[in-house]
């Protein structure tokens, strides 16, 4: 059932005036607890310092691409890493003078679990980074903040600098295994060289030529032997007697020529001489002997063909033999001979120039494969090498960089500041509390109270919940003593409630005055 | 105080129809007065002018002062927080209507055990009185716990279980004056026995019927023990024309407040009153600091 609000502010009131004086009793206790904890409440400051993490210097854009500037990659983690780090926590301890009263391991611990506990790092925007540390002194609040900051910067421009030297450290270690790798395979390709001097670069071709001449050549050779050897056959053909009857034959012509020349010479002087002329006469008898000597040596020639058929042997004229053609023949071709023989020699050494250039291709091939592995490794690692050569100069470019305090650099934005006035929960705060919770608390709690109990406190629950007619409603008649009872104890209340006031205002005043 | 003053207010009383005891002083003759003025408004609303003057006759005894009534916590005509007052004649409106204007036998129980309903049924009583054209009769009849003397700050005296034991007593003899005008009460009595037998004789049938038809403007409350805690009081319910459960405020749950409802099973029940509701500071402060 949904109660009138009205109905229910009236019985809220109704109620909290008869519990006046719990709810007094409380507002009492509420307030003055609440004043209490106000008052020993440690006080906190905060105070914080921004550290700007910059990377965009006027080296970046000169540098793009030869040397790596530090980045700032998650500085926020890195901060808190560092500032919580072992190291930068003994030394805050130190500097904010934690260990003055000289606190054990355990209690340093502690301490140093409170401390983290304080201090927060964030970041604002891109490359802003904010300390932040609270505490009950001030001054404590403003050293540590500074020197977390001082420190932080410290140790990032010093573990850049490490980082950098590391990095180049590295990369010279690897060119350093590089050129020693390199050397390896220089002297390797240098000693398979010396061992295998036909390994060399385009030596394969040199040879395939070199085959390639020796065939045509050894073809040629050939050819001229086949030809040689007719000519040879031809010169031998020659020089039996077949030939040697053309020989002779050709010897009656130049008879029969010499005897026409004479006789035309003779017909000339005819002409103008007699018979008896000495010239003529000479001539006559120089052309009877020649047909002699003519008819002799065909009869002879005659006779030696048959003789020559007779016994089977070529006969050979002397006369042929001792002519000049038949010399020359023979000269011929004994030459022909000896050029057969040096041919077959050329030939068969070719051959044996073939076999051996064969045989060299076959070294050639397997030793290119060993020779392009040892290459392709020596090209590898060179070029590796110059690369990682380059690359150290980078490094050393960064390292030089970071030495110098140039690239990503932090500066402090912010410098931490002594607060002069305390933050969070303060006396004010406790104060006001206090007021407001005595006083709502209770009533709350009356309030929660009619929620809760189930007895009924409403006429409107009788009369229309269980539908019995409400005839009237009374409230409780007082008489005379007892509102002077109810007098005096309000009275006593209103006391009550300004002492609480006025101890509010004196507590409130020492504060002020920094008494308490 | 003078003979003249006396007289001068025994014909004030005279021209009220009303006994007045002889005030003592000045003061109280002037409360008189101011308690006359309300009387006469009434008596010329309801026009009873036979009976009232019967009833003016009857002697009332030593008339309480509006200051002791307070003490008392009897409402009065012309108390200053007269919200209650006025409450109380709205009741008596009601019972009137509910009755038709007869006069009846009303009986006024709790519905909380330990916690009873006196206050409220002398109040109720009271108010009914407040009328000059009626008087009222309260019966104690929460004879395990009698409570009604000692409100009105009476000394225990014969009263109903006397008369019902003792057939030598007559009415009259435990009818009291309560010092409250044209209210009687019968007290508890002092004999003591088991309550169950008195309210189940003759005697007790006959008292009623004849305390009820002998003025015909005569009111009965029973006050009577809480429902819950005797058996009387469901007797009693058979004895009277009406029943009023006084529901204090707070006290009860709803479910145990609907079982006693159930319990009483009887149609006479008209209503409830719920009291003891918690009062604004407000009107209480402004009635302290006044005073």
């Amino acid at each position: 059932m949904q109660l009138p609000f009205e109905e229910v502010i009236k019985v809220l009131v109704g109620e909290v005036f008869n519990r006046r004086n719990s709810i007094f009793v409380m507002f009492v206790f509420i307030s003055l607890s609440l004043l209490f904890v106000g008052t020993v409440w440690p006080k906190r400051f905060t105070t914080f310092s921004i550290v700007i993490a910059d990377t965009s210097n006027i080296l970046q854009p000169l540098m793009e691409g030869t040397a790596e500037t530090t980045r700032l990659t998650d500085n926020i983690r890195n901060a808190r890493e560092t500032i919580f780090g072992e190291k930068i926590m003994a030394q805050l301890l130190d500097e904010a003078g934690w260990l003055k009263a000289n606190p054990s391991d355990i209690e340093q611990e502690k301490i140093k679990e409170e401390l983290k506990k304080q201090i927060s790092i964030t970041g604002i925007g891109k490359n802003l980074i904010r300390f932040q540390y609270h505490d009950v002194k001030a001054m404590r609040a403003y050293i540590t903040t500074k020197r977390m900051a001082e420190l932080f910067i410290e140790e990032g421009e010093r573990s850049k600098i490490n980082e950098s030297q590391a990095a180049y450290d590295f990369i010279e270690n690897q060119v350093n295994q590089y050129l020693q790798k390199l050397t390896e395979v220089e002297e390797r390709l240098r000693k398979f060289r010396s061992d295998n001097p036909d390994a060399r670069a385009g030596l394969e071709g040199e040879v395939t030529n070199r085959i390639n001449r020796l065939t045509t050549d050894m073809q040629k050779t050939r050819m001229e032997l086949h030809e040689t050897k007719i000519r040879r056959d031809s010169l031998r053909e020659q020089l039996t007697g077949e030939a040697s009857i053309t020989i002779s034959q050709s010897r009656e012509g130049q008879f029969r020529s010499k005897i026409a020349d004479l006789q035309a010479k003779l017909e000339a002087l005819r002409l103008d001489y007699k018979e008896t002329y000495p010239d003529i006469v000479r001539i006559k008898h120089q052309i009877a002997d020649l047909r002699k000597t003519m008819n002799d040596e065909i009869k002879q020639w005659e006779e030696a063909r048959q003789n020559t058929r007779g016994s089977g042997t070529v006969y050979i004229d002397e006369t042929i033999k001792q002519s000049p053609l038949y010399q020359q023949l023979r000269t011929e071709a004994s030459s022909t001979e000896t050029r057969v023989a040096t041919l077959h020699g050329r030939i068969n050494e070719m051959t044996k120039m073939l076999e051996k250039e064969y045989e060299r291709a076959k070294r050639i091939h397997d030793g290119e494969a060993a020779l392009s592995k040892l290459t392709r490794d020596y090209q590898v690692n060179q070029e590796i090498y110059q690369d990682l050569l380059r690359r150290m100069e980078r490094a050393r470019v960064s390292r030089n960089l970071d030495q110098q305090n140039q690239g990503l650099t932090f500066k402090i934005q912010e410098p931490a500041k002594i607060p002069l006035i305390p933050n969070g929960i303060r006396f004010i705060h406790f104060a006001l509390a206090g007021i407001v919770l005595g006083i709502a608390l209770p009533i709350g709690l009356i309030y929660l109270i009619l929620q809760v109990d189930p007895r009924i406190r409403f006429s409107q629950i009788i009369s229309e919940e269980l539908q019995v007619p409400v005839l009237a409603e009374i409230t409780a008649l007082s008489n005379l003593s007892e509102d002077r009872n109810t007098k005096l104890n309000l009275l006593i209340l209103a006391t009550g409630v300004v002492m609480v006031f006025i101890i509010y205002g004196y507590v409130g005043w020492l504060k002020y005055t920094g008494q308490l | 105080m003078s003979k003249i003053e006396d007289a001068l207010n025994k014909a004030k009383a005279a021209r009220s129809h009303s006994l007045v005891r002889a005030p003592d002083s000045e003061h109280r003759k002037q409360d008189n007065v101011k308690q006359l003025i309300p009387s006469f408004a009434d008596d010329r609303q309801v026009g009873r002018q036979s009976s009232s003057k019967e009833i003016s006759l009857i002697d009332n005894g030593e008339i309480l002062e509006s200051k002791e009534l307070s003490e008392l916590k009897i409402i009065y005509s012309d108390m200053s927080d007269n919200k209650i007052a006025n409450t109380y004649r709205d009741l008596r409106t009601k019972l009137i209507q509910k009755s038709q204007g007869k006069n009846f036998i009303a009986m006024i129980t709790s519905c909380v055990p330990g916690n009873d309903s006196g206050m409220t049924s002398l109040n109720i009583a009271t108010a009914f009185s407040f009328d000059e054209s009626k008087t009222s009769l309260l019966i104690d009849c929460n004879l395990n716990n009698p409570k009604l003397d000692s409100l009105l700050k009476m000394e225990a005296d014969k009263g109903l279980t006397d008369y019902l034991d003792n057939e030598s007593i007559k009415i009259e003899t435990i009818m009291h004056k309560t010092g409250i005008k044209r209210l009687k009460m019968i007290p508890a009595g002092t004999a003591r026995e088991t309550a169950i037998e008195y309210f189940t004789s003759m005697r007790m049938r006959d008292l009623m019927s004849s305390l009820l038809s002998r003025y015909s403007d005569r009111y009965i409350f029973l006050d009577t023990a809480p429902i819950t805690e005797s058996a009387d009081t469901k007797i009693l319910a058979e004895l009277c024309d009406f029943m009023i459960l006084v529901v204090p405020y707070g006290t009860t749950t709803k479910k145990k407040l609907k079982e006693t409802i159930d319990s009483i099973g009887s149609n006479k029940l008209i209503g409830v009153v719920f009291n003891n509701t918690p009062k604004l500071p407000t009107k209480l402060i402004s009635k302290i600091f006044n005073s």
